[in-house]
């Protein structure tokens, strides 16, 4: 598998008040495309922290992000802008969906930033939700509202998504439907995930699983058979 | 752009799920552009009736008339016509006549017309011109309709003691009376008064005269030589007694014309202003709130991938669309609005056509104020949605604590109920938004108290005009003693009171300014002398009561000397005392004073009837020959009809001014009441009722409407001044009054308006589901 991201030495500081607050302390790492990664660790770890910067919406303090050997840290806004639009989809706890555009018209609203977007429908229909494509976000449960999340980040066929805290906001059982869908996306279109979780036990379903702590890389653990989401119980 | 497709979308969905926000702001910039584009539409319009009328017609550039009396030689218009810079000239003889109908005594003033009118052209719109010698008239238009006269009638005219039967041959309108305001006299109306239009050669026969000529109307080639050819023409004729001489920005009726025409220029600025100054604020408040609401959707578009750029125009497009759905049809309604004010306004004057046409320029001003007043509006807001970051939005928002600093300002309030002082905190919460709200109510207040102050000055100067100034029942003109002696005899006649009636030119350093001079006795109280104030004044023995007005602009002092030209003559009189009188600018001075240099007693006699004998004294005074009467009654009936118009104008702008703090007080309550659902939806869980959380905000709404109302007053006491001083003018004075009733009235209605405002709030604390909004989460 090809190298699709590379942090190196990465540092994110954060001003406070008075008191600076360092997020990343020299955080290294490096994903291959179509990989599965799971990033576990405690509040204030540098989870979320890892995803804004790969995914562009915010900037390094020190140190290289390159993603498919492009360094974004030195990307202006307007690159990184690009690069949010090419590249990245991203899933939250919240779903964060248009609550004013139906399910279709969120996914359509990532569609029409890209030259050759995927059809709504069709990514609707992989996540299995083409029949509500006309509902509101308010009349969406809480797994569909996550899974037209996804079929939004999906929708503009990025070679990664970032998923942070995606089942956060869902029961047990949806929790797992969210799961499988993006596992069966990863492996029948290849798309890189990098799934930000408290949750330890979704890191059974991962490729390859990343500790942090204080910032830092703490470890990696690598998967040789990751389970099945459906196999999975918390 | 392909990629704005559905966010243009979601600019939709977001104006339709705040619609009735929006729909206040919209309408605010409907009326701003419709007030604009329909003033100075019917301005334009307008102006444009009275150009094309005047010059169809040739109107006259210069005037004199002369004492009837004493009529000069026709050929005297040759050396008229010889001055360099004369263009055409009309002279002609007039004549008073009279006849009856109704039962009324109309006076009817006849002008000579020679076979071809070169200038001061007739519009004929029924019948013809009657012919060299033919014993007929041409009778304006809105005179015969409004006496029922029809082509073809005959209508039996006492001219000079001899009765002749004129033919209505044809009706027109004429420029020179648009209205029809004779010099040197207030106001007339057609029910008593008329101008026929009458074959020289006809009125020479009757009158027994032959080539003579009382009036000299002429246009000139060179406008910037007005001053001069006027000052060689009255030397031409000094020999006849002048009794006016003007040009045409003087010309009686072309002054009201213009100052209404000024009127209209004036408001279509002043108006809109306040509509789209509120609007602007109403944008940047309603935006605000959209942005605020929406920093987790702005997070995800730019995570999307959406530049500032996007942010930036999407949601500048929510101010667009704003602009673009208030102005369009601000901008049509200001047209159809501008049709129906022309014709309304036309009906009452005298003039063949209105022109209504759309002026495309005034459109594209409208529609362009229109969409670019919210558009600035929105700019900051929709700049700082643009500039959020993405990575702290996605964590929410941080309020910032100002506990401090309110407690400091409201540490009187601690023994207040925990809902009162929730309410008063709630006023520091948004501060911005607090003076946005309070900027309204005071707008609000200013057009209401401008409104009312002008229905407040009309009715002073009416009731002071007929009540106090002219307190007679009918005015005679005449100077004849014997009239005056046997009117006196009359036992229907209570008092009989001889005045001085007159134009005067005032001149001073090359400035002249027209007025009316009343020369009235000391103690007489059939015409009263008031100042504008109220306040009683006698004539001096000695000099002339200037109106300030005309004393400013012949920059005069009381106590100077000053030239005047009456119809008797040239003279020199000393300025006693300069102050403004309600409603007409005129001047006054002692009969005693002003016969002697007049070489008359009098030219006309007030008359005042005993109580119940009132319509006896007037028939028996219309079977007097060879005078003109005019009746307070017909008067003040005439000034009524004209007044409608005024008074829905008036009614329309106070409708006005009750939808600006209606609007601006709805939107800023709804916005609070949405931005809070979740904490009132807290109050509500702990048991607080609907009118409890109701009381809170009325808290809120009663403090921003007592310190609009505060605000307001004065600036709007201010703004009534400024806008009084523009409609001065010198041919009327309209009184600043206003009444105690009218600040009371002023607040009751706003208080009202803001009470209404309130309710959609309420409604929405009713209705609002509890647990739904508890558990809604900030994204």
């Amino acid at each position: 598998m090809n190298e699709l991201l590379r942090l190196v030495d990465v540092w994110k500081t954060y001003r406070m008040g008075a008191v600076d607050v360092h997020a990343l302390r020299g955080m290294d790492l490096d994903v291959k495309s179509g990989e599965f990664v799971v990033v576990l660790g405690p509040s204030g770890s540098g989870k979320t922290t890892l995803l804004n910067l790969v995914g562009g919406i915010d900037t390094p303090t020190k140190g290289d992000i390159l993603f498919n050997g492009i360094n974004i840290s030195s990307l202006n806004e307007a690159e990184l802008t690009i690069h949010r639009r090419e590249n990245v989809g991203f899933i939250f706890q919240f779903f964060n969906l248009i609550p004013t555009l139906t399910a279709r018209e969120n996914v359509m609203l990532a569609a029409e930033l890209v030259e050759n977007p995927r059809d709504a429908d069709e990514v609707l229909e992989v996540v299995g939700l083409k029949h509500r494509a006309d509902h509101f976000p308010s009349e969406l449960s809480g797994g569909e509202q996550q899974r037209v999340a996804i079929a939004r980040a999906l929708v503009k066929s990025p070679p990664l998504i970032l998923a942070d805290e995606p089942t956060g906001s869902l029961d047990f059982e949806t929790g797992k439907m969210v799961l499988g869908v993006m596992r069966d996306i990863n492996r029948d279109e290849g798309v890189t995930f990098i799934l930000v979780t408290h949750n330890s036990v979704i890191a059974e379903m991962a490729d390859r699983v990343v500790h942090l702590k204080d910032g830092k890389v703490a470890r990696i653990i690598v998967n040789e058979e990751p389970a099945e989401p459906e196999e999975l119980s918390w | 752009m392909k990629a704005v497709r559905t966010l243009n979308l979601k600019v939709f969905r977001d104006l339709k799920s705040q619609k009735w926000q929006f729909a206040a702001v919209i309408f605010l910039v409907f009326l701003g552009v419709s007030l604009y584009t329909s003033f100075y539409m019917s301005y334009l319009n307008l102006s444009r009736t009275y150009d094309t009328f005047y010059e169809r017609t040739n109107f006259e550039d210069l005037a004199v008339t002369l004492n009837p009396r004493s009529p000069a030689p026709k050929d005297l218009l040759s050396e008229v016509r010889r001055i360099d810079g004369v263009e055409e000239v009309y002279g002609r003889l007039s004549a008073y006549g009279t006849f009856e109908r109704e039962n009324r005594k109309i006076t009817l003033k006849l002008l000579s017309i020679p076979e071809e009118l070169s200038v001061n052209r007739l519009v004929i719109v029924e019948g013809r011109y009657p012919e060299q010698g033919e014993k007929a008239v041409v009778l304006l238009k809105k005179f015969a309709d409004y006496n029922s006269i029809n082509v073809g009638e005959s209508i039996p005219v006492s001219i000079n003691g001899k009765r002749v039967n004129l033919k209505v041959v044809g009706l027109a309108f004429s420029p020179e009376f648009i209205w029809i305001v004779e010099s040197g006299s207030w106001m007339t109306t057609p029910k008593t008064f008329g101008i026929a239009y009458i074959p020289q050669q006809t009125i020479e026969k009757i009158l027994g005269v032959e080539n003579v000529i009382s009036e000299v109307h002429l246009t000139i080639y060179d406008d910037g030589r007005a001053d001069e050819i006027l000052n060689r023409v009255r030397d031409i004729f000094a020999d006849y007694g002048i009794s006016a001489s003007y040009k045409r920005e003087d010309q009686p009726s072309n002054k009201l014309v213009k100052m209404d025409l000024d009127g209209f220029r004036e408001l279509s600025f002043m108006f809109p202003s306040f509509f789209l100054f509120i609007s602007a604020l109403m944008v940047y408040v309603l935006l605000s709130r959209v942005v605020r609401e929406q920093t987790g959707s702005i997070a995800i578009l730019r995570a999307l991938g959406y530049s500032r750029r996007d942010i930036l125009l999407h949601y500048l497009t929510h101010s667009l669309v704003i602009g673009i759905l208030g102005s369009i049809p601000g901008a049509v309604g200001g047209y159809a609005f501008s049709v129906l004010m022309t014709a309304e306004y036309t009906k009452l004057l005298n003039v063949p056509y209105y022109i209504a046409i759309v002026h495309k320029d005034v459109l594209i001003q409208g529609l362009a104020i229109g969409v670019i007043v919210p558009l600035v509006a929105g700019i900051s807001t929709a700049y700082s949605a643009s500039r959020i970051d993405p990575a702290i939005a996605m964590r929410g928002v941080e309020v910032e604590a100002r506990k401090v600093k309110i407690d400091r300002i409201l540490f009187f309030t601690k023994k207040a109920s925990m809902l009162t002082r929730l309410a008063l905190r709630n006023l520091f919460r948004s501060p911005r938004r607090t003076v946005y709200s309070l900027l309204g109510v005071v707008a609000s207040v200013t057009l209401i108290l401008t409104s009312m102050v002008f229905l407040d000055a009309n009715e002073f100067a009416i009731s002071m005009q007929f009540d106090k100034i002219t307190t007679y029942d009918m005015k005679i003109s005449t100077s004849n003693p014997s009239i005056y002696r046997e009117i006196k005899k009359m036992p229907e006649v209570e008092r009989a009171v001889p005045i001085i009636e007159t134009w005067v030119v005032f001149e001073r350093d090359g400035v002249t300014k027209t007025s009316i001079l009343y020369a009235i006795g000391h103690d007489q109280d059939l015409f009263n002398l008031y100042d504008a104030g109220g306040r009683r004044h006698h004539p001096p023995p000695d000099g002339i009561v200037l109106p300030e007005i005309l004393a400013e602009k012949l920059k005069i002092t009381k106590g100077e000397d000053v030239k005047i030209l009456t119809e008797f003559g040239r003279e020199e009189v000393t300025i006693a005392e300069i102050y403004n009188q309600p409603l007409t600018v005129a001047s006054y001075t002692d009969i005693l004073y002003f016969s002697d240099k007049a070489g008359t007693d009098f030219n006309a006699i007030l008359v005042k009837f005993r109580p119940g004998m009132e319509n006896e004294g007037k028939n028996r005074i219309l079977d007097v020959k060879g005078i003109r009467t005019d009746s307070i009654d017909d008067l003040k009936e005439y000034i009524d009809e004209i007044m409608t118009f005024f008074y829905v104008f008036i009614y329309f702008t106070l409708l006005f001014g009750a939808s600006l703090g209606f609007a601006s007080i709805f939107n800023t309550t709804t916005v609070n009441v949405l931005e809070r659902r979740r904490e009132i939806a807290t109050l509500r869980m702990l048991g607080y009722t609907t009118g409890e959380v109701a009381y809170s905000l009325l808290i809120e709404t009663v403090i921003i409407g007592i310190i609009g109302i505060a605000i307001g007053i004065p600036l709007g006491y201010m703004t009534a001044r400024l806008f009084f001083e523009s409609f001065q003018s010198e041919m009327y004075y309209m009184p600043f009054i206003i009444s105690g009733m009218t600040y009371v009235l002023t607040a009751i209605t706003t208080f009202v308006t803001l009470l209404l405002s309130l309710l959609p709030g309420i409604r929405y604390v009713a209705r609002m589901e509890i647990e739904k909004v508890t558990k809604e989460m900030v994204s």
